[in-house]
């Protein structure tokens, strides 16, 4: 993506006109109009697989990454680290998603003390697969925890990253990943519980 | 799981995500979307006065009569620099905008739509996902309830002294001063007693504490870490880091009516000696104190969840609560305005509204002898309720039945 020589602070665009008011709907150039859509078209799948792992939902996820994109298109114009394009369309899609819990209480989709079924798929040597218990173990946990955790464990951000992305401090991204991890062992299946190591 | 268990997340997660859809590009659909949120957030004067007559006249609606959630067009709202018509900036160019300009509330012809999706008080049940939690006390010793970690904290008022309590867990009553008061994410309880502003960290049942110098507060707002108190004897806003053993003022606050989520705005109320207004508000940066939009016109409540939408309503609230609420854009702009008919015999009033959404309100409403929760969706301009409608009610009488939480 060529994103850092368009977004300059000047506000100038290869172009040289500032069309604004020929679109009369939006403060984004046409220029930087494209260089969203770029951004999209090499984004937009890695933000479905976040999306997916926040909602476990294919349509949730779509719906998820949709609006988190169209809030960052109305404050593209604003952007002045092309760079930080990518942590600010996540974040707000994680927000977006940790809002929607007051709307999933409705929907009774908030985690609860109950598990669902665990999976029983069987892998190639007969087993449980494992993975499948774990992803549904992370789909009970509440969603701000969940959302430190994939993006501490899926995304690989580091903690202040973390915090960045959830709007708090890295005390509760501690707090919050911490107690997550501590409830996913104490869920795990007792059979599969064995030499695992400690949470960081 | 025989594996490292970090390992194991890791990969599990990693598994899992190449189950996320593959999608056409959403580049259209995003702009798409973006422009629509942008035109409900856009209310003009005269391009937007000039457009509505060619809606409104075919759809029946008649100039100065409102219907029963009829919708007609508004002046500005506010005075801010970007109020006049269209400068040629790409705002307030869609006739589609002012369809939501102006709802008329009228309970008895109001569609029913879904339960709040935010805990709510029915009497002395606070109603969470359409579960009832009872709080087992006389409704009107009720005098403040929030919700937060599955937790209802509320306030019962004997004469005047006020014990916080919780439910279904129980935790030890303290007498307080004033509160309780949840942060948006559920985590964190305010309260006051003895001068000290105490928060209970729902995750851990920790109570942190600090001297504030005044026994009342008026408001706590929590925006992101920071939390921000308007003491009650002289309306200063302070600012808290939780941990920290001491409050900072906020310089260049008058007297704060409403602190944004995302930590960047304040709203500002100041008197002002004129003959159309005795106060006005100045929306600011927390930053620097500039101001970003003001108005004369309403006084703000609150901020939306995303800081990008403010509730508003009357310069001076009623006996009974508020005779209209309004939703502003972030440039002070009219999104919608709600009121009751212009009928004297049935007066309506709106109490403590809030943000169900970014995209929908929620307002008790008192209308005649007869009160629901109704809720405004700002995309549509349309009202509903959200509860059954309750006949036999005073507003001037004690609290109505329904009671969003502060």
């Amino acid at each position: 993506m060529q994103l850092a020589g368009h977004l300059d602070a000047s506000g100038e665009h290869d172009q040289g006109h500032d069309l604004r008011e020929d679109t009369g709907r939006c403060p984004v150039t046409p220029a930087e109009e494209a260089l969203f859509c770029e951004f999209v078209a090499a984004r937009q799948q890695a933000l479905l697989r976040t999306a997916y792992l926040l909602t476990s939902d294919h349509h949730a996820a779509e719906d998820l990454v949709q609006t988190a994109l169209a809030k960052a298109y109305l404050s593209w114009h604003k952007l002045r680290e092309p760079a930080a394009a990518d942590g600010y369309v996540r974040r707000i899609m994680v927000n977006e998603n940790t809002s929607l819990w007051r709307r999933a209480w409705k929907r009774n989709e908030y985690a609860t003390e109950v598990l669902p079924e665990r999976p029983t798929t069987m892998d190639a040597t007969g087993g449980v697969e494992q993975r499948d218990e774990m992803w549904t173990l992370v789909q009970t946990l509440p969603p701000k925890q969940r959302a430190a955790v994939v993006l501490r464990y899926y995304e690989d951000l580091s903690e202040a990253d973390t915090a960045d992305a959830l709007g708090c401090s890295i005390g509760n991204v501690k707090s919050q990943t911490s107690r997550a991890i501590a409830t996913l062992r104490s869920r795990v299946s007792p059979d599969a519980a064995t030499a695992q190591g400690g949470a960081r | 799981m025989s594996r490292d268990f970090d390992e194991d997340l890791k990969g599990a997660l990693r598994e899992s995500a190449r189950r996320a859809p593959i999608v056409p590009d959403l580049s259209d659909a995003a702009i798409r979307q973006a422009r629509g949120i942008r035109r409900r957030r856009r209310v003009t004067g005269a391009v937007a006065a000039a457009a509505v007559v060619a809606i409104a006249v075919p759809v029946g609606l008649q100039a100065g009569d409102a219907l029963s959630n009829g919708r007609t067009p508004l002046p500005p709202a506010t005075q801010g620099p970007d109020n006049g018509p269209d400068d040629g900036d790409g705002k307030g160019d869609d006739a589609g905008d002012l369809r939501s300009s102006l709802v008329t509330v009228q309970l008895s012809q109001l569609p029913t739509g879904d339960a709040p999706d935010l805990p709510y008080l029915d009497g002395s049940q606070l109603m969470v996902a359409g579960v009832p939690i009872d709080l087992g006390v006389d409704p009107a010793s009720i005098s403040q309830v929030t919700y937060a970690g599955g937790t209802a904290y509320y306030t019962t008022n004997d004469e005047g002294e006020l014990t916080l309590r919780s439910a279904p867990e129980e935790m030890d009553e303290v007498a307080i001063t004033s509160g309780p008061w949840a942060s948006p994410d559920g985590r964190y309880v305010a309260y006051s007693a003895d001068g000290e502003l105490s928060v209970i960290d729902t995750d851990n049942d920790e109570v942190s504490s600090v001297q504030v110098g005044g026994d009342y507060l008026r408001s706590v707002s929590f925006a992101r870490d920071e939390v921000y108190v308007v003491a009650g004897n002289d309306d200063t806003l302070l600012r808290w880091t939780i941990g920290d053993s001491q409050v900072a003022p906020v310089p260049g606050i008058v007297r704060a009516t409403a602190v944004s989520p995302d930590d960047e705005l304040v709203a500002d109320m100041h008197q002002v000696d004129d003959l159309e207004a005795s106060s006005c508000t100045q929306v600011k940066a927390l930053s620097d104190g500039g101001v970003v939009w003001d108005t004369c016109e309403h006084r703000i409540l609150r901020f939306s969840p995303f800081s990008g939408l403010v509730l508003g309503a009357n310069e001076y609230a009623d006996g009974a609560g508020d005779p209209y609420v309004v939703v502003l854009d972030d440039d002070g702009k009219l999104v919608l305005k709600a009121e009751g008919p212009n009928d004297r015999n049935t007066p309506t009033f709106f109490q403590g509204a809030v943000f169900e959404s970014e995209t929908t309100v929620l307002t008790p409403v008192a209308q005649g002898d007869s009160a629901a929760l109704v809720r405004c969706d700002l995309t549509t301009g349309e009202c509903e309720l959200a509860t059954r409608v309750v006949e036999g009610v005073d507003p001037f009488d004690g609290q109505l039945p329904f009671q969003l939480l502060s």
